[in-house]
């Protein structure tokens, strides 16, 4: 980052008032392909620069971002932020931050070939022959399939003396199949990404995985949707991942906790869950996103959130850490340099446990196996925990064995009535992260690693017919 | 050439005829946003943004690429362009292209623009989130404030190709949330309340700090009932949501080429009851989705999209247009100046109809009335299964509103709904960004529950 005087910059912004400086200067490098059809609709790049720099002067906080990296626009950037904290004297609060270690470090996370070295008609070529290949199942109407190719180079650094680079690179492939059968239109979509380089392009088998979700495309189309009601339901990995992430992991992030936003607000050293269940927040996990440093400097740390149906912890950021006399946990993330940090989750996931898959079905006599082939995703009320979830292709199970396929399956409930309702987990764990998505919280979308093991909920309400 | 930020367009385009660009478009865009926002009842942070975003569409022959990147100089400006070229150059060429758009600008002038919006001072953002703190705290002893949150933006979008046309749009976009707790015996509430607008005079903000209050305290003794088939009213903007989430994209003009939409074919054709009317109108002023020219630079259009139940016309960009040899309907958006264009409403409207919202809810007798969902973003527009959780709802019984409840899923196929399950539609109207509707029932939806 040669081309920005950091020292220059937080020297300007003491001499101006500021009592606290944090600078951070992103580089964001996206490309995303997109085959429709057998046709290459989309080859898209970008390059988005720009620093954020936050002050606290006389403890009042002001924050202000430009894409103008030249001396003019940085010094207006300077300005605006001292000139916000200032305007915030009298009206608005003071804010601090609780205390952490300097820290001078450069990461890059590990990858062995640069995607964005990569010549473009190769990746072309290779999407264009994937979406060729989910036509080769009868009854498929229409494919789409797209890469992202993702560089984000991160650089924080403060007048406390921190200075931290890391750089991540994060593909992936993702696809989306609809058949028609019987005048019904049904579509699967399904995806993986790695922190890795273009190697991870050229390794998976992304054949195999295409074929799949035209042939679940075919199936779900001529299935039909169970009816309403409880059931008991068996959850694959990817679901588990996603609704934790969503219907407990947001709830356990401090800000909400601290704003009266969170059922687990007040809950620390009570049971939330069954005794099962153990969830953690961790920066680097095999499968998941990389998330060495957070977005204020400090270090992730392996956070134990749920141990056996405990809630132990909160995640934090350095301000919510001193609001609520806790530990920064390394969770104050932001989308990019326009943003102010918030807590955020990092990898979060379901610890396994000691069931085999047959274990985890031969004691139901009547549910469903649910998985996150097709699935859109999930929303959840953090506040009172109530969530729902549309899933993908999903098992009717009778006396222990996968029958039936049935679509159009939505799971809701409140969060810690469901997570005491989970009686069996699996030993399997399964970490996902994305290079076309992540997750959304006040205007602000981060990249997330989320999954678990195989884990049965013995009563769960199912949307349906 | 109109000039942003001192980047002169002129220099582009000479350096593109030696670059061997056949076809380029630019969009340059320059905004500036003012954000402050409240934690509780305490104002923490403001923030003030400046970002300048360019992109290209470039075309060698058939061969295109989009590129794009935030600039400080003319130099990343030339660099950016260099970077295209060299995408597409080896790009597939795409079989359906025939050309950028030939003609931009001359539409109408509308009201998206507003100085008051534009200029805002920082001390005002202030009062007016300390206002809606205030508002809750004063309505009732058992509502308090979770997050109060104020936006505004100004941004000025240049559209320019090398067939010498540009065009220009100039608006203000405020948004606002707000979220209330409420407290009582060990049982908790909550509601949010939002809104997104065009001019900062539009906005009550204390008339939806009210709201957010008292449908906080409303929610606090609300209960799961048993799974049953039943009548649902459904709140405007509640239903504008599902219309994004279901209507929205199968309407899109290149979901129906590409085999996406249940409406694919039906141009024409009864879809929906006859009381049902749909437009998507550009030129309402202060609307959200209202624009003079569409993110390609092209005036956009007022038309219907279904009429008394018929699908009219599907929306169109000007490449899903040229591919079946009709002119745009100037519904072309871009998330991004970099993004590649598709068809996307302007303003999509469902007309209102006669009944007043009490008259919806005394002809139901019996059924739920719909305040606020979760995951009705998740329903399916491919096979058109509509799902959503009711997180705020109230029972109606004998025709008035009874008792609140939550926790409900609904679950229903959105066009046989409408065809043939339709209640009364209201004579209201609310927006949820840019798709409005009025309040309306639906019969005999199954709704999940206990």
């Amino acid at each position: 980052m040669d081309f920005i005087d950091i020292d220059k910059i937080i020297a300007k912004a003491e001499r101006d008032g500021a009592d606290f400086v944090d600078i951070r200067y992103q580089e964001y490098r996206y490309e995303h392909l997109l085959v429709e059809n057998k046709v290459l609709k989309t080859y898209s790049s970008s390059i988005n620069r720009g620093i954020g720099i936050r002050v606290l002067v006389n403890g009042y906080q002001g924050f202000a971002s430009t894409t103008n990296l030249s001396w003019n626009g940085i010094v207006e950037a300077i300005d605006k932020a001292i000139s916000l904290a200032k305007a915030f004297k009298g009206m608005g609060v003071k804010i601090d931050f609780e205390e952490v270690k300097t820290a001078r470090d450069k990461i890059i996370a590990p990858y062995k070939k640069d995607p964005f070295d990569v010549d473009p008609d190769t990746k072309s070529k290779l999407l264009l022959e994937l979406n060729e290949e989910a036509f080769n199942i009868e009854n498929v109407k229409s494919a789409t399939t797209s890469m992202g190719l993702q560089f984000d180079r991160r650089v924080y650094a403060s007048n406390n003396g921190s200075y931290i680079d890391v750089t991540v690179r994060l593909v992936g492939i993702s696809h989306q199949s609809i058949a028609k059968a019987n005048g019904r239109m049904e579509r699967v979509m399904d995806s993986r990404s790695r922190v890795a380089g273009y190697e991870f392009i050229e390794e998976y088998d992304w054949d195999k995985m295409v074929h799949e979700i035209s042939d679940l495309a075919v199936k779900a189309s001529k299935a039909s949707t169970p009816p309403a009601g409880s059931y008991t339901v068996i959850v694959a990995p990817e679901v588990v991942g996603l609704l934790l992430h969503e219907a407990f992991g947001h709830a356990s992030e401090g800000d909400a906790v601290d704003a009266g936003a969170s059922v687990l607000a007040g809950k620390l050293g009570e049971e939330v869950a069954s005794k099962y269940v153990t969830i953690i927040d961790e920066g680097i996990v095999d499968g998941g996103y990389y998330h060495p440093y957070d977005d204020e400097g400090v270090k992730k740390q392996k956070t134990i959130v749920v141990e056996k149906g405990v809630l132990k912890n909160y995640l934090t950021s350095r301000h919510i850490a001193k609001r609520l006399e806790l530990k920064p946990t390394g969770n104050g993330r932001a989308q990019d340099y326009t943003h102010l940090p918030l807590v955020r989750q990092t990898n979060y996931y379901m610890m396994p446990g000691d069931y085999s898959f047959e274990e985890l079905l031969e004691d139901v006599d009547k549910g469903l196996y649910v998985t996150g082939k097709g699935a859109t995703g999930g929303e959840v009320n953090p506040g009172t925990g109530t969530f729902t979830f549309s899933v993908g292709v999903s098992w009717i199970i009778e006396k222990g064995e996968l029958k039936e396929v049935v679509r159009g399956v939505t799971l809701s409930g409140m969060i810690l009535e469901t997570l005491k309702q989970v009686d069996a987990v699996g030993k399997d764990l399964e970490m996902r992260t994305s290079v076309f998505g992540g997750c959304g919280k006040h205007g602000q979308m981060v990249r997330v690693g989320f999954g678990g093991p195989h884990v049965r909920v013995r009563k769960i309400v199912v949307g349906g017919r | 050439m109109l000039v942003i930020h001192e980047l002169d367009l002129d220099k582009i385009f000479s350096m593109s005829e030696q670059l061997g660009i056949s076809e380029l478009e630019v969009v340059l865009q320059k905004q500036n946003t003012l954000d402050t926002e409240a934690v509780k009842d305490k104002i923490e942070k403001t923030k003030y943004t400046v970002s300048i975003r360019l992109g290209y569409r470039v075309l060698v022959g058939r061969r295109k690429a989009t590129y794009g990147a935030t600039i400080s100089s003319i130099e990343d400006a030339v660099k950016s362009l260099e970077e295209a070229v060299k995408i597409a150059r080896i790009s597939p060429e795409d079989p359906y292209w025939r050309s950028i758009p030939r003609k931009l600008g001359g539409g109408a002038e509308i009201e998206i623009y507003d100085h008051e919006t534009s200029s805002m001072d920082p001390n005002k953002s202030l009062e007016i989130v300390l206002e809606s703190i205030s508002t809750i705290k004063e309505h009732d002893k058992r509502s308090n404030p979770i997050a109060v949150r104020l936006s505004t933006s100004s941004l000025e979008t240049v559209f320019a190709n090398n067939y010498g046309e540009e065009a220009y749009r100039k608006e203000t976009i405020v948004f606002y949330i707000v979220g209330a707790r409420a407290e009582e015996a060990g049982k908790e509430g909550v509601y949010y309340e939002y809104k997104v607008l065009r001019r900062l005079r539009d906005l009550d903000h204390e008339g939806l700090a009210k709201r957010a209050a008292s449908r906080a305290i409303d929610s606090l003794y609300a209960k799961q009932i048993e799974t049953m088939k039943t009548n649902i009213v459904f709140e405007n903007k509640i239903w504008a949501s599902i219309l994004t989430a279901l209507f929205v994209p199968a309407v899109a003009a290149d979901n129906v080429q590409e085999k996406r939409s249940p409406l694919a074919g039906k141009i024409g054709e009864q879809v929906f009851a006859e009381e049902i009317s749909i437009v998507d109108d550009p030129h309402k002023p202060w609307l959200y989705g209202s624009k003079n020219v569409d993110d390609e630079g092209i005036r956009t259009s007022a038309k219907y999209v279904v009429r008394n139940g018929v699908i009219e016309t599907y929306l169109y960009d000007y490449y899903t247009a040229l591919r079946e040899n009709r002119e745009s309907t100037g519904n072309a958006y871009r998330r991004q100046p970099w993004s590649n264009p598709r068809p996307w409403p302007t303003n999509l409207i469902l007309l209102p109809g006669r009944a007043s919202i009490d008259e919806v809810i005394e002809d139901t007798r019996r059924g739920i009335l719909v305040a606020a969902t979760i995951g009705e973003w998740l329903s399916n527009p491919i096979s058109g299964q509509l799902n959503a959780t009711i997180s705020h709802g109230y029972l109606i019984e004998n025709g008035e509103i009874a008792r609140p409840i939550k926790g409900m899923t609904i679950s229903t196929q959105f066009y046989d709904a409408l065809k043939n399950k339709l209640g009364l539609i209201a004579k209201d109207q609310e927006c949820n960004g840019n798709v409005c509707s009025p309040t309306i029932s639906l019969r005999d939806v199954v709704v999940a529950g206990k």
